[in-house]
């Protein structure tokens, strides 16, 4: 037994200096685009050296430009109604940094957790959409961010056609004009998780706890990897270049041990439809195939996440579990939200871990947090706010 | 409509050819199917098919046999199991796509209304309702007991003073009970449009005509708003 | 005065030609790019050969011994030609060698760089390099032609070990439609082996397809009637962390068990052939067609599978597909024979 969690964990640092081959019709989207926005054809949101890129590889090595400043938050519609303390650290970190960042009601859902759960919608409607909230990144002179893995998969799902089918951008293009936009494609599709991965050295140094007794194992979304996983990080540092470095490259960064389990491929159980109307598939996936082998095999004492949906399905369905006679249980939060928690944000007011199910106290007990001073100063607050008292916001709408 | 003996509807030949050439049509159609030799990785990695009769191999092979009678069949509940996590297209050694051909199919199967479809989207119309309304997916008004008996006892923490937990959250997007986040109205509009001229809001008068009625009614308030 | 023919390549075709053209009196130089002869048999330390289980040092060592006794064969070790001409019907090239740079003209010119193995590494899915316990089958034939065969990270026999085929080949995500057409009689023999080497070791074959061509279908039969070789139909989909030290090879098995996850002491990838970085850079040098799975291009694949796409020049062995050792063997004979009609219609 001990040999076999000593080699479980070992595998997240394993270093190689592998070479992917791109051996499909890959034409780098990136180069097209370039080439469509110089015939006229798209707007394109570059980065910029305002925005202080980052420079990743991705699956087969391509150079993926990073954005670290002037970002555009583009939310997630599970995240912010379910789990609100996941923007919030990622604007607890932007803020410490001095980083520049617009947070505003003029953003719509991208739609794909609808299209991919019920199929009410089509490309036409998915890219339309997809383009007018760039479009509002674009005209705010910001580079978009995207909170969600779908949102993340289903743009560059978008970006892909737009690219390759001019009759989906003509379409596209006649709805924009509609609506008093234009067609704009940004140069890179970014996601959250990729701008927490290039920070992570910076994010390192603000930690305030030692880690190093803490065992996580990390549950990367479907959308992020599998979805166009051309277009997704590897690094020759993080499990040897073989599975995606995000969210395990943070935790490394911050000192945590990462834990291998037998079922890493597996998707959450999400399966956009089921989460909301058929549960027992979801929820015998989620302790079947995640939360049990995490537990047995790994010993976690957290999961880390990437994304809304797996977020929300690993964490609520772990109770229900007890009926079967499963008692495993571990907390989970996202990468930027384990990365809040280590560098002293405030347990309830900045991770706002209260509005998760499974236990996450223990967790924070053998990190040394005091969550009951935070609970209290929690309770408190809402006290204040109950008697007509402000929120101390992060962040204030621009004038 | 024609009925056998025991008074299940027969569905023409012709009408299961017709969709098919409807799939076919798609202009995602030929990149997501390819060739096939059965080597089963698709369906090895599927975590639906741990759970559900449902493989991705046999939906490759099913259309590459061009049958519209075993394509039919997948038109029903089948269609509706896959998780669209895309672990199959990722690596399907020939760059097949089952989890991209589903997602046509099911578009196939709400756009002309199929009850098999109906049924299955029934318990989803008040999501379907918060997306198209108001263009967000899952508020926090939702997130309650009767909604989800099964998350446990805590599901309740959402239940009491929401509107002052919510207001704690340091994001003023985020400090709304309705909504994920708060969505201005001149962006709905904008979105309404999006749906009008993609027949988003079409298909959903197909699939769930009383919950059309309904969104169109917000959509009219948010239009002269 | 005598013909003088360059081959290019000192591995099993490149030598049969040499020496086949030394014994009709030609004036042979044979430049080889690594530190000795043989090529990669040599190089990987290949054990046994297929179909008979012939030791694959008595094979090359043969050829090797030939081209190394006979006197009209010049060979230059560790050397390259870094230059390259056409001279009118003839070639000049000059050849850089470890004793300095020597250009000489050539009657005809024989190409029989070979192959490189597909490095399982290129392809994430495969874990290679992430698990100690996952090798390829040209680690497995030197491991076994060491005589030091042990599961690597903890150098115990194994108790189960799984070989998964068409590793770099027949997948599209790696560039490599076609099939390597060795790999999978190659994985029956070393089943073999295996299992008579540790009778309690069980042995799994995951296939697309099994390709043992030929008579060495004897061997695919034999490994399942003697050697009690499981054969699953369906490619492996996953390979993850196992119980105790393990790596779960995990897939769907098409015609009988459904989705199946079972650890393994050890996993076997059967990597295919490439035409290597040699193939585009003989290309570039001589002027010769690539074809569109990174080989060289035969004039025409059926009537001149030995002639290049310039006269004077041509082809033998792995260098224009994947192949036996025993048919590079023989197309070493027939590029020899036209190199040979060539210089002597223009010397």
């Amino acid at each position: 037994m001990a040999i076999e969690i000593n080699n479980r964990l070992g595998l997240a640092n394993v270093k190689s200096d592998y070479i992917h081959v791109a051996g499909r019709k890959l034409e780098d989207i990136h180069d097209e685009l370039l080439e469509l926005e110089a015939k006229g054809e798209v707007k394109v949101i570059h980065v910029k050296d305002e925005n202080k890129p980052i420079e990743a590889e991705t699956l087969f090595g391509w150079k993926k430009k990073i954005p670290t400043n002037k970002l555009w938050h583009h939310k997630s519609c599970g995240q912010c109604g379910n789990i609100p303390g996941y923007p919030v650290s990622l604007l607890w970190f932007m803020n410490k940094m001095g980083l520049e960042y617009v947070d505003e009601r003029n953003q719509t859902s991208c739609t794909a957790w609808n299209y991919h759960g019920s199929g009410t919608s089509n490309p036409v409607g998915l890219a339309a959409v997809a383009v007018r909230n760039w479009h509002r990144a674009y005209e705010l002179g910001l580079f978009p961010l995207f909170h969600c893995a779908t949102t993340f998969g289903d743009y560059k799902e978008m970006r892909n056609l737009l690219v390759e089918h001019k009759e989906l951008r003509d379409e596209v293009r006649r709805i924009m004009h509609k609506i008093g936009r234009e067609l704009v494609i940004p140069e890179y599709i970014v996601h959250y998780s990729e701008w927490v991965h290039v920070m992570r050295f910076e994010i390192a140094k603000l930690k305030k706890y030692d880690l190093s007794n803490v065992i996580a194992t990390v549950h990367p979304a479907c959308h992020t990897y599998k979805m166009i996983p051309e277009d997704c990080i590897y690094d020759k540092e993080i499990y040897a270049g073989k599975r995606t470095a995000v969210s395990t490259g943070v935790t490394l960064a911050l000192g945590a041990q990462v834990a291998d389990y037998s079922t890493w491929y597996d998707c959450c159980g999400f399966g956009f439809r089921h989460i909301l109307t058929e549960r027992e598939a979801s929820r015998s996936f989620v302790m079947d195939r995640k939360i049990r082998p995490m537990v047995r095999e790994a010993h976690s004492d957290v999961c880390i996440t990437q994304d809304t949906g797996c977020t929300t399905t690993l964490d609520k369905n772990q109770w229900i579990g007890k009926a079967m006679g499963y008692t495993e249980q571990v907390p989970v939060m996202a990468d930027v939200m384990f990365a809040a928690l280590a560098c002293g944000a405030d347990v309830y007011k900045i991770v706002q871990l209260q509005w998760h199910t499974t236990d996450w106290r223990p967790l924070c007990e053998k990190i040394g947090i005091d969550w009951k001073k935070s609970e209290d100063e929690y309770n408190a607050y809402l006290e204040e706010l109950k008697a007509g008292g402000k929120t101390v916001n992060l962040y204030e709408y621009p004038k | 409509m024609e009925y056998d003996e025991n008074g299940v509807s027969i569905v023409p030949f012709e009408f299961k050819k017709e969709i098919f050439e409807e799939a076919k049509k798609d202009f995602r159609y030929e990149e997501y199917v390819r060739g096939c030799l059965n080597c089963g990785v698709c369906t090895g990695g599927c975590p639906p098919h741990r759970f559900f009769d449902f493989s991705p191999r046999i939906v490759l092979q099913k259309m590459k046999s061009k049958d519209p009678e075993l394509i039919w069949t997948m038109m029903d509940e089948y269609v509706w199991a896959c998780f669209q996590c895309f672990t199959c297209a990722m690596i399907c050694p020939f760059l097949n796509s089952p989890g991209g051909i589903i997602a046509i199919l099911r578009e196939i199967a709400v756009r002309r209304g199929f009850e098999s479809a109906k049924k299955v989207l029934k318990p989803y119309s008040r999501v379907l309702l918060k997306l198209t309304a108001y263009g967000n997916q899952l508020s926090p008004d939702m997130i309650q007991p009767d909604f989800f008996p099964d998350w446990g006892p805590h599901i309740g923490y959402a239940s009491t003073d929401l509107a002052v937990k919510r207001k704690a959250i340091p994001m003023p997007t985020l400090q709304v009970t309705n909504l994920a986040w708060d969505v201005a109205p001149e962006t709905m509009k904008e979105l309404y449009d999006i749906f009008d001229e993609a027949g988003v809001f079409k298909i959903i008068e197909a699939v769930d005509p009383s919950l059309y009625e309904i969104i169109q009614d917000i959509v009219d308030d948010v239009r002269s708003s | 005065m005598a013909e003088n023919i360059l081959v290019i390549g000192g591995g099993p075709a490149g030598l049969n030609a040499a020496t086949m053209l030394s014994e009709l009196g030609v004036k042979v130089t044979l430049a080889e790019r690594d530190l000795f002869l043989g090529g990669n048999p040599k190089k990987f330390k290949y054990k046994f050969l297929f179909p008979d289980m012939q030791p694959a040092d008595n094979v090359v060592g043969e050829l090797i011994k030939k081209a190394e006794t006979s006197s009209n064969i010049k060979v230059y070790l560790s050397s390259e030609i870094s230059d390259f001409k056409e001279n009118g019907k003839k070639f000049d090239a000059q050849i850089k060698s470890p004793d300095g740079n020597e250009i000489k003209t050539f009657d005809s010119v024989i190409v029989a760089t070979g192959f490189e193995h597909f490095d399982p590494a290129r392809d994430a899915k495969y874990s290679y390099q992430l698990f100690d316990d996952v090798i390829d089958i040209k680690d497995l034939e030197r491991m076994m032609g060491e005589g030091n065969f042990a599961r690597p990270s903890n150098g115990q026999p194994p108790k189960n070990v799984a070989f998964i085929l068409c590793v770099g080949s027949r997948d599209r995500h790696v560039g490599n439609q076609y099939c390597s057409r060795v790999c999978c009689t190659v994985s029956v023999k070393q089943a073999i082996e295996l299992r008579e080497h540790f009778p309690d070791c069980e042995v799994y074959i995951f296939y697309m397809d099994i390709r043992t061509y030929g008579f060495f279908e004897d061997l695919y039969w034999q490994a399942m009637e003697e050697h009690d070789v499981q054969i699953v139909k369906g490619r492996v989909a996953e390979i993850t962390s196992g119980p105790d030290n393990t790596v779960i090879c995990k897939g769907e098995d098409t015609l009988l068990r459904g989705p199946f996850e079972i650890p393994f002491d050890m996993v076997v990838l059967a990597s295919g052939m490439e035409g290597g970085p040699q193939s585009s850079e003989m290309a570039k040098k001589l002027g010769l067609e690539l074809d569109e799975h990174g080989f060289l291009k035969p004039q025409n694949v059926t009537l001149a599978l030995f002639k290049s796409n310039k006269e004077g020049i041509f082809l033998a062995g792995a260098c224009t597909g994947p192949k036996a050792i025993s048919d590079s063997i023989i197309e070493g004979g027939a590029a020899a024979m036209n190199a040979y009609i060539y210089a002597v219609r223009n010397h």
